[in-house]
């Protein structure tokens, strides 16, 4: 027989209704707070894994906010290159009036008046703030206008090159911005691989083409002259030196009127009557600012002068004029090109992220949420059992010998 | 014959006494550790008469306790092992609750810096968002200078506690040699509950520190605590002193003090809440003073690092954005001086890398003229090198990214120190920078393709990897000098390039010569152009195919203020493993010292759980035998009140038969 202290059994029935208050409020914080694991030691495993889920989410939640940032940058300055095609649509157009070889000097003058205006808007757009004030295309010097004219009146790029670079995925990072330089400033005048001119000096009209140009190499060695002379047999010629080295690249050739020139990937052809000591220039192609092109044009039409010659040089300006301002508009269609595919780009990241969210967030329900049926059933049985201690232990303190001394 | 008056008389005293013994147990029925008594009956001897032997009454025997050594051996030692983890599980549920709380975590904060960070690399140029970041660093430090301020609350409590406790053992020492003292002296059979008192001292101290008792021969008790430190000898007790750790003012050691002699017996204690607080110190408290120093450590180190590698707003080269972790206080700090030592040269300790940091302090100590470093968490010897022979000196122990600085003075053999590299940094941790402008989001060069370029070269990336050259610190906001890279002629031929400086004129500064690049790939130029240009402590990436002539400018990035080249290295921080050897990034670092006191107080709980029905069942066991049950009791009464009004009838019976003789002769 098992023989059993009154104190004993105070203690142990004491002892179970604690066991069940412990357990009863246990699960009673985990109904009030809905968390499964209140403190790391209730599932260090889970309480490690919801800390790595909680950055984690926090984390894609920042690339989205991110991405909003970028993708309203990016749409700013798409919106702002909307404008600058339109804007260069019409100077297309103006540019072919320009080249009508029956308009004289005053129609020229009021396609000038309209050029410069529509070269104000563009250059109006190009200097665009954002919200803060910033400036949209001066890279990293947001605070400095990044166009404008200097006392020669050539357009000057005062921003720098950078581009911001934003985070918008662990593996994605795409640009905010793009720099001035980058959309207004590095565009190849002429073909892209070369450009040409007429000596304003010529007293021929021949005109150039703008030509083509076959690599390899990939560029130009150096700028060429096409010089005319005549032969011994009083026929025009035309010879081509190499500007840097100083050599002859094509000897004196007699010039028939179209016929193509060739030489080193070059083919240009040229038309019109060059005089002795007539010059044509081919220079490899550089970066001139879309400004710049048309302030050349601006230029050639207040110099126009009406005549075989005067005719013939600003028909080789607008040539080049018009294949330059080709190259312009393919640039601006490149750089809204990469802005509509960086706006993909974010979308998709976006989403993707924000899938990545939802998984993780199941994924910390998982861990972190209680099951509340589950939950509510053990509370309940929980308050049974520790109703039942407490009525049989005042059942079994009330037993005592002494009550029927 | 004997005779019936002596034989009632007896009945009447030895249930009198068992009726007043069984009161005792009645009175004594809820005393913590009281054993519950017997009077023991003895038939007295009987009387040889007339050949037969007739019963001669009852006589008290001895009034005993019903106890049992072995059980009570048991109470103790379960007693021990249950307080000890008690102990140790409410330090480890103070550490794992207020490290874990989401809402008040580091976690939270660092995520809030980060944010703030990214902000700042969207838009660099906007001041809100810099202050937003500048106050966001400020949180961050607080909230690290806050948890180590918990932690530090809660080692003053637990030193405090061990403090108390050494004075209770003290004076539950003296205790129960007075006992000891009383029951050897007692005449004849020691008193029941002077031994159930020193049972009860003795279970008392177990609870705080485990303990082992031999009895001797005159009944008195010899108390051992820990592994066999003696705190009673017979009448004679020692006292425990709690004091402070000559190695480490903010911890405590134990020694055993007799009053002549002392020695330290911090080590050899375990069991009870003593074992219990200092095995928390060790296993939970120091190891997360070091994660989040360690944390605090490296944060500090990789934005200073990083942010001098920027450019501010107000186009200045940035400095540390937190706390230099080498300054001559912060190193200083690392090493505590052993306050026996003689030597002059105390040394102080810098960090390297603070990826190879771990979790652990070191005693430096001299012996025969070899420095022994020693990891305490593992007492192994880490590294042994022979004593600087001329000072200063620094020497580096590389396995653990520290390089221990002697300043000039003296050694002498026996010195050491106790090196914490990471301890105290979080308290350490402030703030360096007073604006948030001077956040350097930019980078301090910027790179530039010259317009009249042919060729299709770009510049694809500007790296800065030192700030502190030349280059960068012999003119503010300038770069001395600043450079063109310029593709050579003659023609056709690519890959060669000259270096010009710009800064007055074009002088040359390496003439052509250089080939190597290779078209359409990533060159970096610098490194091909090699020394001195590769040491300048930056490097230009130049990709496609530039053509004779093509120039790159290369400047001081003065009004770059929407540059976030910086920031966005700032922002890549938060996933990059800059701690454990590479594997871990600031948040996992701390998430592991959460999983780990999670772990450790989970198996703890469970540990506890299971001692404590150890132990319930161990006074089960003991108040089973010893404790007093009142019904018992209360039959008891009844029983002996019945023997005692038997035995009055006898004495009644014993008068009547005497009157019937008087009557009689009357």
């Amino acid at each position: 027989m098992m023989r059993i202290s009154t104190t004993q059994m105070t203690n142990s029935g004491v002892r179970q209704m604690l066991l069940r208050q412990a357990e009863l409020q246990h699960t009673q914080l985990q109904l009030s707070t809905q968390k499964r694991i209140l403190k790391a030691s209730d599932d260090p495993v889970g309480a490690t894994a919801i800390n790595a889920l909680t950055a984690e989410i926090s984390k894609l939640e920042q690339y989205n906010a991110n991405a909003d940032s970028v993708k309203a940058s990016n749409e700013l300055e798409e919106s702002v290159l909307a404008g600058a095609t339109d804007v260069l649509f019409r100077m297309r157009e103006l540019a072919v009036s320009l080249g009508n070889g029956s308009y004289d000097e005053s129609e020229f003058d009021s396609i000038g008046v309209e050029l410069k205006q529509r070269l104000d808007e563009l250059v109006g757009l190009a200097n665009s703030q954002d919200a803060n004030g910033n400036y949209l295309f001066s890279g990293g010097q947001v605070k400095v206008k990044p166009f404008t004219v200097d006392s020669a009146g050539n357009y000057q790029f005062n921003g720098d090159q950078s581009q911001r670079m934003v985070r918008i995925s662990s593996g994605v990072v795409v640009p905010a911005s793009d720099s001035g330089f980058d959309v207004f400033v590095k565009i190849k005048d002429g073909n892209g691989k070369f450009a040409v001119s007429s000596n304003s000096a010529n007293t021929g009209n021949a005109t150039i083409s703008p030509g083509s140009y076959q690599a390899p190499p990939d560029y130009l060695a150096e700028p060429y002259t096409v010089a005319f002379g005549l032969n011994a047999s009083n026929q025009t010629t035309y010879t081509v030196t190499g500007d840097t080295s100083g050599t002859t690249i094509v000897p004196a050739t007699v010039y028939n009127e179209g016929e193509a020139i060739s030489f080193n990937g070059v083919t240009v052809s040229v038309d019109g009557e060059p005089q002795v000591g007539d010059e044509l220039n081919i220079k490899p192609s550089s970066s001139v600012s879309l400004f710049d092109t048309v302030k050349t044009a601006l230029d050639g039409i207040e110099s126009f002068q009406d005549g075989g010659a005067g005719r013939a040089h600003f028909t080789n300006i607008i040539t080049n004029f018009q294949e330059s301002l080709d190259r312009a508009m393919d640039n601006t269609d490149l750089s809204r090109g990469k802005i509509g595919a960086r706006l993909n780009t974010i979308d998709s990241e976006v989403d993707t992220n924000l899938s990545l969210i939802v998984s993780n967030k199941g994924s910390l329900s998982d861990i972190r949420d209680l099951d509340f049926v589950e939950a509510s059933t053990r509370f309940s049985q929980q308050l049974t059992v520790l109703e039942a201690a407490q009525t049989s232990f005042v059942r079994v303190q009330s037993l005592s010998l002494f009550n029927f001394l | 014959m004997p005779s019936l008056f002596g034989i009632g008389v007896s009945g009447l005293l030895s249930n009198q006494a068992s009726l007043s013994t069984t009161s005792h147990n009645i009175a004594n029925a809820n005393v913590e550790g009281y054993s519950r008594q017997r009077a023991q009956h003895i038939n007295r001897n009987p009387e040889f008469i007339g050949g037969n032997y007739f019963g001669n009454g009852v006589e008290i025997g001895r009034v005993t306790r019903i106890f049992e050594q072995t059980r009570q051996l048991e109470v103790q030692s379960s007693t021990s092992s249950f307080m000890e983890l008690e102990a140790y599980l409410s330090q480890a549920n103070r550490v794992d609750e207020f490290f874990a709380d989401s809402q008040n975590g580091l976690n939270n904060s660092l995520q809030t810096f980060f944010s703030a960070i990214q902000n700042v690399s969207n838009d660099p140029s906007s001041t809100t968002a810099r202050q937003v970041m500048f106050e966001q660093s400020q949180s961050l430090v607080s909230k690290f200078d806050s948890i180590y301020n918990q932690l530090e609350a809660q080692s003053n409590q637990i030193n405090q506690s061990i403090d108390d406790i050494a004075q209770e053992i003290t004076s539950l020492g003296k205790s129960i040699a007075l006992l000891n003292s009383q029951i050897a002296g007692s005449a004849g059979q020691a008193a029941p509950d002077l031994l159930d008192q020193r049972d009860a001292a003795i279970t008392r101290l177990s609870e705080l520190v485990s303990v082992q008792t031999v009895e001797q021969s005159d009944g008195s008790y010899n108390v051992f605590v820990g592994s066999g430190q003696s705190l009673v000898v017979g009448s004679l007790s020692n006292s425990v002193v709690s004091s402070q750790n000559p190695q480490d003012p903010k911890s405590r050691i134990l020694s055993l003090s007799s009053g002549i002699s002392s020695i330290e017996i911090t080590n050899n204690i375990s069991g009870g809440v003593l074992g219990g607080l200092l095995a928390a110190n060790t296993d939970i408290m120091e190891p997360a003073y070091n994660t989040l120093g360690r944390v605090a450590l490296s944060i500090a180190d990789s934005f200073n690092a990083q942010n001098s590698l920027g450019m501010d707003l107000n186009n200045n080269l940035g400095g540390d954005l937190f706390t230099d972790i080498n300054s001559p206080a912060v190193a200083a700090s690392r090493v505590i001086s052993h306050v026996s030592n003689t030597g002059t040269s105390v040394p102080t300790v810098t960090i390297d890398n603070p990826s190879l940091l771990t979790n652990s302090n070191y005693t430096l100590f001299l012996q025969g003229g070899n420095f022994q470093l020693v990891d305490q968490t593992t007492n192994s010897t880490v590294s042994t090198f022979a004593a600087p022979g001329t000072l200063p000196a620094n020497v580096a122990i590389a396995s653990l990214g520290i390089t221990i600085n002697f300043p000039a003075g003296t050694f002498v053999n026996g010195d050491s120190y106790d090196i914490q590299p990471t301890k105290n940094f979080s308290r350490e941790l402030s703030l360096a920078i007073t604006s948030g402008e001077q956040i350097a989001a930019a980078s301090p060069v910027r790179g530039e393709e010259v317009q009249s370029n042919i060729g299709s070269g770009v510049i694809t990336g500007i790296s800065v990897t030192d700030t502190t050259t030349s280059q960068f610190t012999s003119a503010a906001n300038d770069l001395s000098p600043p450079i063109r890279i310029q593709f050579d002629t003659p023609p056709g031929v690519v890959g060669e390039f000259s270096i010009y400086d710009m800064s007055s004129g074009s002088a040359v500064l390496l003439a052509g010569g250089i080939s190597g690049y290779v078209p359409n790939q990533d060159n970096n130029m610098l490194a091909l152009a090699g020394a001195p240009y590769d040491a300048y402590g930056y490097e230009i990436t130049i990709n496609g195919d530039p053509q004779p002539n093509d120039q790159f400018d290369i400047n001081y990035n003065n009004n770059g203020g929407g540059d976030n080249s910086n920031a966005a290295i700032f922002a890549e921080l938060q996933s990059l493993g800059v701690l454990d050897n590479g594997n871990s990034s600031f948040q996992q670092a701390f998430s592991q010292i959460l999983g780990t006191v999670g772990v450790k107080a989970q198996a703890a709980q469970i540990q506890r759980d299971a001692a404590e029905s150890i132990l319930f069942q161990a006074k089960e066991r003991k108040a089973s035998l010893s404790g007093v049950n009142l019904d018992e009791e209360a039959a008891n009464l009844i029983k002996f009140q019945q023997a005692y009004e038997a035995s009055a009838q006898v004495i009644n019976i014993a008068r009547s038969l005497f009157q019937t003789v008087l009557d009689s002769v009357r």
